[in-house]
């Protein structure tokens, strides 16, 4: 059973059509690249599978549950780190972590062992007691992720989960990523970073558009172009920006 | 130096003008909505417009009239003083007050512009004039001197042109200085909420002194008496002439410490308080002294530059340090979430997030110091006034209408987190959609939520009411809770439907417009208040008026608290559908888009 399954999924904004009926498989046990330019329609694919937009048209299972039909099932088997960090400026990290237990049924000796372990991963445990207000970008990060694994979740939605993170914490959250796969578990995540991509996703789609223009797994997509081509080359491909040149912008030169 | 004006210029007014526009994602009912909150900000313009030509009128009659004829001047000095006093305060106030009202802006973009700082801060000097008090100024006295030159003595109307030149460069110093040393103060979040919270109590406490003070009737009628005694001791004699008492000199026009044109002593400060300074510039050009006017000007010019001048180094310094965080103050990792009873896990984190949410706004705060300090000072009043305070023959004592009244006004302190109790959250409302939390389960906690803050804010009041003027039946005292209840089962489920339908961006951290709720919405609470205490206080009186049974006023309006409980249920799953179909429609305008 994939983790998630989309069929002719869509979502317009009156005469917009964000996503255009696509049909996402991402197998169960996958870190799954979703890749697209800026607007090509990532977030809201997210948002719809996630159960913050409702999609106009299509359907969906999430680990094999219709998230339209019974949202709250399908939200105790995911975490999810969206685009806008989504938290309580004024809630501490530690209170932030415990709302999201409580409101997950976790006891408070779980949810202490739980917030203990992820604060002292993403080095926040001097800040735990600290509004989320008067974090930087980077600890909200970090205890946006760290809400989203707290209930260990089957599923986790990444929205650019590298964007803002130092050097140490991103190695610390790939080899997190990397051992939550091995798990058996299932990762959704879009990067602007193709590196970071190609060297952690073993499956890529690739949306622009509003249309999903590739799906498979690294192999399978570079099988079907010329051999050595990176992810970032075989993406230019497929959204049609390899070999286009902007304005020459020549009045730099002056 | 005039692009970079153009330039700062027109990024206020496209700000302005953005700021009206709605976003393309929003549905018809938020776009209903929206509208009608631009209503205010388009009307108060249009009403500016008039009111700034009407102020050029006024100065170019009073410019006109002052140079014919010295029969104005006394008046024109009484109203240039009043007003000037006005704006003084409004300049050094208002920045302070709009710091309390939201965050400082970010000074990081400017200070990345290819603009010297000198200009971004003349540029800032310049923008007080947009402010409305500044602006009424500015057209006021540049046409006092117009009318003036109009009659044609060209000499004084250029003394009144740069005396209002004088004032107005003062001023917008002065509003410059006070703008940048409250965003100094308030760019560290902690220490400005401090601030907020001091200054506000003390401007409500301050409102409510003179009520107060009045009452202390001993001290009036000592006073009376004293005065009595002396009149007694030097004879009957007409008030406007008296005598035994040597008449002050005549005073030099323009002279402090002695007697004005217009009959008032002022005090020796006076030659160095700049607003009046620009009066004794119009007094003395009035008096065709125009040659005496040139030393308070000369001052007035003196002040203008000094406060600009400090208040451009204060401006640089912020500039230099546009950015401050509040210190990340270590604590437990581990957060204590209790749980709340009768609700399952998901209801009861909602509800108690909700609460320390509440309570670490400044508007919390207040909201929970405020009520009980109003029923202690209306029951001091009573005290020493009772019959001022309530009509004669009511049959319900004093301490239990103010016990309703303090519960009732411990519920309209409640609108932020009532009647937007949705995108109040902000960005939190995502975490809340994301969580496994049914429609059910937010409507109930946040209606459990609010029960907390509001049983905590009435129970102080009533404490404080019980405290103050206690007696009578302890039946009635008992018929307060039960009224409140009633309120409370009609406002919470009609605060989540309003809340669902008339979103509107807040930040519960902020005072002011920017922390309330929709102003439909407002209004809509204020009603749900009265339809849920109206019956209960009719009932009540009912019973006591005819019946004179204080314990069928306690059934009766126990037995209204359990019609309005019946009535919130089909109410609670009206809120869960229309929560259920505005959900994008919230997240969206929580987080401002």
């Amino acid at each position: 059973m994939p983790a998630i399954e989309t069929l002719r999924l869509k979502r317009t904004f009156g005469d917009l059509v964000a996503v255009d009926e696509i049909n996402l498989a991402v197998p169960t046990g996958s870190l799954y690249g979703f890749l697209g330019p800026n607007g090509a329609g990532k977030s809201t694919t997210i948002k719809c599978l996630t159960g913050l937009l409702r999609p106009t048209a299509g359907t969906m299972k999430i680990l094999g549950i219709d998230p339209v039909a019974d949202p709250v099932a399908v939200k105790r088997r995911v975490g999810v780190v969206p685009e806008d960090l989504a938290l309580f400026d004024r809630l501490t990290g530690a209170e932030t972590l415990a709302f999201i237990g409580q409101v997950h049924g976790l006891d408070r000796k779980t949810i202490r062992h739980r917030s203990d372990e992820l604060l002292d991963l993403m080095d926040l445990r001097m800040a735990a007691g600290a509004l989320v207000a008067d974090y930087s970008h980077g600890m909200r990060k970090k205890i946006s992720l760290a809400v989203a694994l707290l209930p260990a979740p089957h599923l986790l939605f990444l929205d650019e989960p590298f964007e803002g993170i130092d050097a140490i914490a991103s190695r610390q959250i790939k080899d997190l990523l990397h051992s939550f796969v091995k798990r058996g578990r299932t990762i959704f995540l879009t990067s602007h970073i193709l590196e970071i991509v190609e060297r952690l996703s073993d499956h890529v789609g690739v949306i622009h558009k509003g249309k999903l223009v590739a799906q498979g797994s690294l192999e399978s997509l570079r099988s079907g172009t010329e051999a050595g081509k990176t992810l970032e080359e075989i993406f230019l491909d497929l959204v049609g920006a390899a070999g286009t040149e902007g304005p020459a912008l020549e009045w730099l030169a002056g | 130096m005039i692009r970079y004006f153009r330039a700062l210029a027109s990024l206020r007014w496209h700000l302005a003008v953005n700021s009206l526009r709605p976003s393309r994602k929003r549905d018809a009912m938020e776009r209903a909505s929206r509208a009608f909150q631009v209503l205010g900000p388009i009307l108060a313009f249009l009403l500016f417009v008039p009111a700034i030509l009407l102020m050029g009128a006024l100065g170019l009659s009073g410019g006109w009239s002052l140079a014919t004829s010295e029969r104005f001047l006394a008046t024109a000095l009484v109203v240039l003083r009043t007003f000037l006093v006005f704006e003084f305060v409004l300049t050094i106030l208002a920045p302070l007050l709009r710091a309390t009202q939201g965050a400082p802006p970010n000074l990081t973009r400017f200070l990345l512009l290819p603009v010297p700082a000198r200009f971004l801060y003349l540029g800032e000097a310049l923008s007080g004039l947009g402010d409305p008090w500044l602006a009424l100024l500015a057209s006021g006295t540049l046409c006092l001197a117009l009318g003036w030159m109009m009659t044609g003595g060209v000499v004084p109307a250029l003394l009144l042109l740069a005396a209002a030149a004088a004032i107005l460069g003062f001023l917008t110093g002065l509003g410059a200085l006070s703008s940048s040393f409250t965003h100094l103060v308030f760019r560290d979040r902690r220490r400005g909420e401090a601030i907020s919270l001091v200054l506000l109590i003390t401007i409500a406490a301050g409102g409510m002194l003179p009520g107060l003070l009045s009452t202390f009737e001993p001290l009036r009628t000592r006073t009376r008496d004293v005065k009595a005694g002396v009149e007694k001791r030097e004879g009957q004699r007409p008030e406007s002439a008296p005598q035994g008492v040597p008449k002050p000199p005549a005073p030099a026009p323009g002279r402090p410490g002695r007697m004005e044109r217009d009959g008032r002593a002022l005090p020796a400060w006076a030659a160095a308080y700049p607003p009046e300074l620009y009066v004794r510039c119009v007094a003395l050009a009035s008096g065709r002294r125009g040659g005496s006017a040139l030393l308070p000007l000369a001052l007035l010019a003196a002040w203008a530059v000094a406060t600009h001048g400090i208040a451009s180094r204060i401006y640089r310094r912020l500039l230099e340090t546009p950015e401050i965080q509040s210190s990340r103050r270590g604590g437990r990792s581990f957060a204590l979430w209790g749980r709340v009873p009768g609700l399952g896990p998901a209801a009861s984190a909602v509800a108690t997030a909700q609460v320390k949410l509440i309570f670490r706004t400044v508007q919390g705060k207040i909201a929970l110091c405020l009520p009980p300090l109003v029923v202690l000072v209306m029951g001091t009043l009573w005290i020493r006034r009772p019959g001022e305070m309530m009509p004669a023959g009511l049959p319900v004592p004093f301490g239990v209408i103010l016990a309703f009244a303090g519960v009732a006004f411990a519920f309209m302190t409640l609108e932020a987190s009532t009647l937007n109790q949705f995108a109040m959250d902000r960005s939190g409302l995502t975490l809340e959609f994301l969580a496994p939390v049914s429609d059910r389960d937010l409507i109930r906690g946040k209606a459990a939520g609010g029960a907390i803050l509001a049983a905590i804010r009435a129970l102080l009041c009533y404490l404080a009411a019980l405290i103050i003027a206690p007696g009578g039946s302890p039946l009635l005292w008992l018929a307060v809770p039960a009224g409140g209840a009633a309120v409370f089962f009609l406002l919470a489920p009609c605060g989540a439907i309003i809340s669902a339908l008339l979103p509107k961006t807040m930040d519960v951290g902020r005072i002011g417009m920017a922390g309330k709720p929709h102003p439909v919405a407002s209004f809509l609470g204020m009603l749900c208040i009265v339809a849920g205490a109206g019956p209960a206080v009719a009932l009540a009186l009912g019973a006591l008026m005819f019946l004179e049974s204080p314990a069928l006023a306690l059934l009766l309006v126990a037995g209204w608290a359990a019609v309005a409980a019946a009535l919130s249920l089909p109410l609670f799953r009206l809120a869960e559908s229309l929560l259920a179909r505005r959900r994008e429609n919230l997240a969206l305008v929580a987080q401002g888009r």
